[in-house]
């Protein structure tokens, strides 16, 4: 599958946020996003999940137009930078809801067995976060948007994740930001620098310094 | 099916000041029209609450995900409080 996003504006109030935005996801490939704090990576993503509305902006699924918001169409999976899951339900009714095994996630992450009957409330903010991304990343769709996945995880988390990344992208489109910039830099095939509102595709990580996101 | 479930889950929070109100009203024997005219209220309100509070609208994501919209799981909502408000006055009334 290939997902363009293209010629996106979005101001608020007076101030512009993105201006002239082309972005392309494919399958089998991994898109990374890199920036500097409130250059408009969450806003971007948001808009292709379809939970922002911006002034302007042309969705592309396989070369078709869609106008719809995407989370309508069930291709896609977001995860936030911000808690998502609900505390009062129960962790098995999240997995049972999203069609993702708990079987397996014990399997990868045999420390969380114990919570097999809780709640999202019984987790702490690293596990509800590793729950969160594994319901994301591995819930049926065929887009995959994730904002700061490895933002406060423990490391030993942060290498499974990108181990699941990888794999999911044999069968997702998958769009990746982090302020962790080294793991975005192992990972995507195409890398994109948004600044001033603008994006611009990365070719050599060192145009990074050029660009004055690295010292 | 799925829907149902989903929707119940987004409106566990309430479920208790819901079913309380409707009981209640039943109980004061209010009529019908303005019992559902106060659902109607409720669910409007709801609707106002997620789209002004973002931090509470954070966790519509999660829904979201399952492609169900806002306005989609507060009309499913709705209409489950009225059948059981329809349901319980029904009962009440044959009592």
């Amino acid at each position: 599958m290939r997902v363009e996003l293209d010629n996106v504006e979005l101001y608020f109030d007076d101030k512009r946020i993105l201006s002239g935005i082309y972005l392309k996801a494919e399958t089998n490939r991994i898109t990374g996003i890199l920036g500097r704090n409130g250059c408009g990576k969450t806003s971007l993503l948001k808009i292709l999940f379809g939970s922002l509305t911006p002034h302007n902006r042309l969705v592309r699924i396989n070369n078709k137009g869609t106008l719809k918001p995407l989370y309508k169409s069930k291709i896609v999976s977001y995860l936030p930078q911000h808690d998502v899951l609900p505390r009062h339900i129960k962790i098995k009714i999240a997995f049972s809801l999203y069609h993702v095994s708990w079987n397996e996630f014990v399997r990868e992450f045999p420390g969380f067995k114990q919570y097999t009957n809780s709640k999202i409330k019984h987790l702490s903010g690293g596990e509800q976060r590793v729950v969160e991304f594994y319901l994301c990343a591995k819930k049926p769709a065929q887009l995959l948007l994730l904002d700061e996945p490895f933002s406060h995880v423990a490391p030993v988390y942060v290498e499974r994740f990108m181990d699941i990344i990888r794999t999911e992208s044999n069968t997702k489109a998958i769009i990746c930001t982090d302020h962790l910039y080294e793991h975005i830099l192992t990972l995507a095939n195409d890398l994109y620098y948004l600044q001033g509102g603008n994006i611009r595709l990365v070719k050599k990580h060192e145009e990074l310094r050029e660009f004055g996101y690295l010292v | 099916m799925q829907l149902i479930r989903t929707t119940f889950l987004f409106l566990k929070p309430y479920f208790f000041f819901l079913f309380a109100s409707t009981i209640t009203l039943i109980l004061l024997g209010t009529r019908p029209e303005p019992v559902l005219l106060f659902k109607l209220l409720c669910f409007l309100g709801l609707y106002v609450y997620y789209r002004v509070f973002p931090d509470d609208k954070a966790q519509l994501i999660f829904y979201q995900n399952l492609s169900y919209s806002l306005r989609k799981m507060l009309l499913i909502g709705l209409i489950i409080d009225i059948s059981i408000y329809l349901i319980l006055l029904v009962i009440s009334r044959m009592v």
